[in-house]
């Protein structure tokens, strides 16, 4: 049984449907890529699995489990934690607020085999925001803002991380120092949901790679097996 | 001078009273951008709960407001939770229909019960023990202990909102309700707490109201007009704010009376102004508001 599974997922803006029966599976341990472009469907294809966009119980299941109209702060609950697109730390809050407020729906989950994420793990994965613990988040740089905005993700201790877009408007170097920390979230694990831009960087970490074309799924396979041309041919349409 | 000295130290007592009526406001407008034009009758509303408390039960004012906080604080929980919530979202509008409405629900209800009578808390010699500090200017007992009750919630919503785990989650929900969510915070019951921490923070503005004062059932909204005036001149989002913002109500309208006893309330409105016209957004603004 895959950990999670999308079923004929649809999900609307008032009238306007964002997505057409998308089908997708996440088994444990595993790290997927979603890539597409602007305005495919790939971010509220999260949100919908985050419970942000709510819809029919059974398009979604985690463990078997319809989670499809559950409230997003039950959801986080349940072990599914979303990177927002664009961080999205609070403002008001400190560094080290904006990490401890992580674990504020995830201590209420029974404790996993796996290790825990505490603030020292956390900052034992990104040693630059121990120092900046007690700055604004405005302060920080962005690449530090998004190593926060994982980092707080990590404090519910979730079985699914989902990441909205965490490379985008950081430095080339920047991103490959968030991308090499995937794998130690991973072994933890922890699986992976990545929405990304940036084909070549989604597609070495990724495990499978579903390509999304105006709200439809229009890919889906291994990285290994997919060529060019069908890639070429998913995103941007024939 | 010592008439002028006298102005400058009744002022500031009094925008302790002023700081009580708009700290609970100050609280809901920061974690939840509710305006709530019901406030003014709620602290009468509150006041009349001390009373009959106080009534019943043959007790002090000082003793009923204690057995009142858990009663207040449950039914600010219920409101928020079960019917204010229901009215925020992207239109302003409807909060502020649903609190008028409330206001007035409030003012019918407590003349229906109480009729129009003026009404007073009653504790005995501390109404009118004062404390001499020479010159022919003391200081009333009461409003001592408004100001520095003022001082105590002031510190103690701050403790609350920068020290605790649901402060925190006030300031997120403020921040980003989306994101606070994907925390697992629960934001209606986040707002629903805010809501009976106001309530609480009522019962001590209305306990002081009802012993410095008479009151009646329609006194309200001029006490609402008081907080507001005291949240803007403070800046948004600012508890201390809130306190300098009742203490320069205050002294406008002590030194105003001192001028001239017409110009009291006149001059408090004429402060509030001069601050709109001078610092728009009040004297010490949150920074990211």
């Amino acid at each position: 049984m895959p950990l999670l599974e999308a079923r004929k997922l649809t999900a609307f803006y008032g009238d306007f449907q964002a997505l057409y029966g998308i089908d997708m599976t996440l088994d444990q341990g595993e790290t997927i890529a979603i890539i597409g472009a602007n305005g495919a469907g790939k971010s509220t294809f999260l949100k919908a699995i985050a419970g942000l966009i709510r819809g029919a119980p059974d398009s979604v299941l985690f463990d078997g489990e319809p989670i499809g109209a559950l409230a997003a702060s039950d959801i986080v609950k349940l072990g599914i934690a979303l990177v927002p697109e664009g961080r999205r730390l609070f403002p008001s809050l400190t560094v080290e607020e904006n990490l401890r407020i992580g674990a504020h729906g995830g201590k209420m989950r029974e404790p996993k085999a796996q290790g825990q994420w505490t603030l020292d793990r956390v900052y034992s994965l990104f040693p630059i925001l121990k120092e900046r613990r007690s700055s604004a988040p405005s302060t920080l740089s962005g690449g530090q803002q998004q190593m926060a905005a994982i980092g707080r993700a990590l404090m519910s201790n979730p079985r699914i991380l989902l990441c909205d877009e965490i490379s985008l408007g950081l430095a080339p170097i920047i991103i490959t120092d968030i991308y090499a920390t995937l794998p130690q979230i991973e072994a933890e694990g922890t699986s992976i949901v990545l929405v990304e831009q940036d084909i070549v960087q989604a597609m070495k970490v990724a495990d499978r790679l579903y390509c999304f074309q105006e709200g439809r799924l229009s890919l889906a396979g291994r990285p290994e097996t997919l060529t060019r041309e069908q890639i070429h041919r998913a995103y941007f349409g024939s | 001078m010592s008439g002028w000295l006298d102005a400058l130290i009744q002022g500031v007592l009094l925008g302790g009273l002023y700081a009580l009526f708009a700290a609970g406001l100050s609280l809901i407008f920061g974690v939840m951008r509710l305006v709530n034009l019901a406030h003014g009758d709620l602290i009468v509303l509150a006041a009349f709960v001390i009373l009959v408390v106080g009534d019943r039960f043959g007790l002090d004012p000082f003793v009923a407001v204690l057995i009142a906080f858990p009663f207040l604080f449950a039914i600010g929980f219920a409101l928020q939770y079960l019917l204010l919530n229901r009215t925020l979202g992207r239109d302003l509008l409807p909060p502020l229909l649903v609190t008028f409405g409330l206001s007035i629900i409030i003012q019918n209800g407590l003349l229906q019960f109480f009729s129009a009578d003026s009404q007073r808390l009653r504790s005995g010699a501390i109404e009118t023990a004062s404390i001499p500090l020479g010159g022919g200017i003391a200081i009333g007992v009461v409003p001592l202990l408004t100001l520095l009750s003022a001082i105590a919630v002031i510190m103690l919503l701050n403790f609350i909102f920068y020290r605790t785990p649901i402060g925190r989650a006030f300031r997120a929900s403020s921040d980003d309700l989306e994101v606070a969510q994907l925390m697992g915070i629960d934001h209606q019951r986040v707002f629903a707490t805010a809501m009976a921490i106001t309530f609480v923070v009522v019962a001590i503005a209305a306990l002081y109201l009802g012993l410095r004062a008479n009151f009646d059932p329609t006194i309200g909204p001029a006490r609402l007009l008081y907080a507001f005036e005291a949240v803007i001149i403070g800046g948004l989002g600012s508890f201390w704010g809130t306190l300098v913002g009742g203490v320069v109500l205050g002294l406008a309208q002590t030194i105003g009376a001192r001028i001239d006893p017409e110009w009291q309330i006149l001059a408090g409105h004429l402060a509030f102004l001069a601050v709109l016209v001078i610092r728009p957004r009040g004297l010490f603004p949150r920074a990211l508001d």
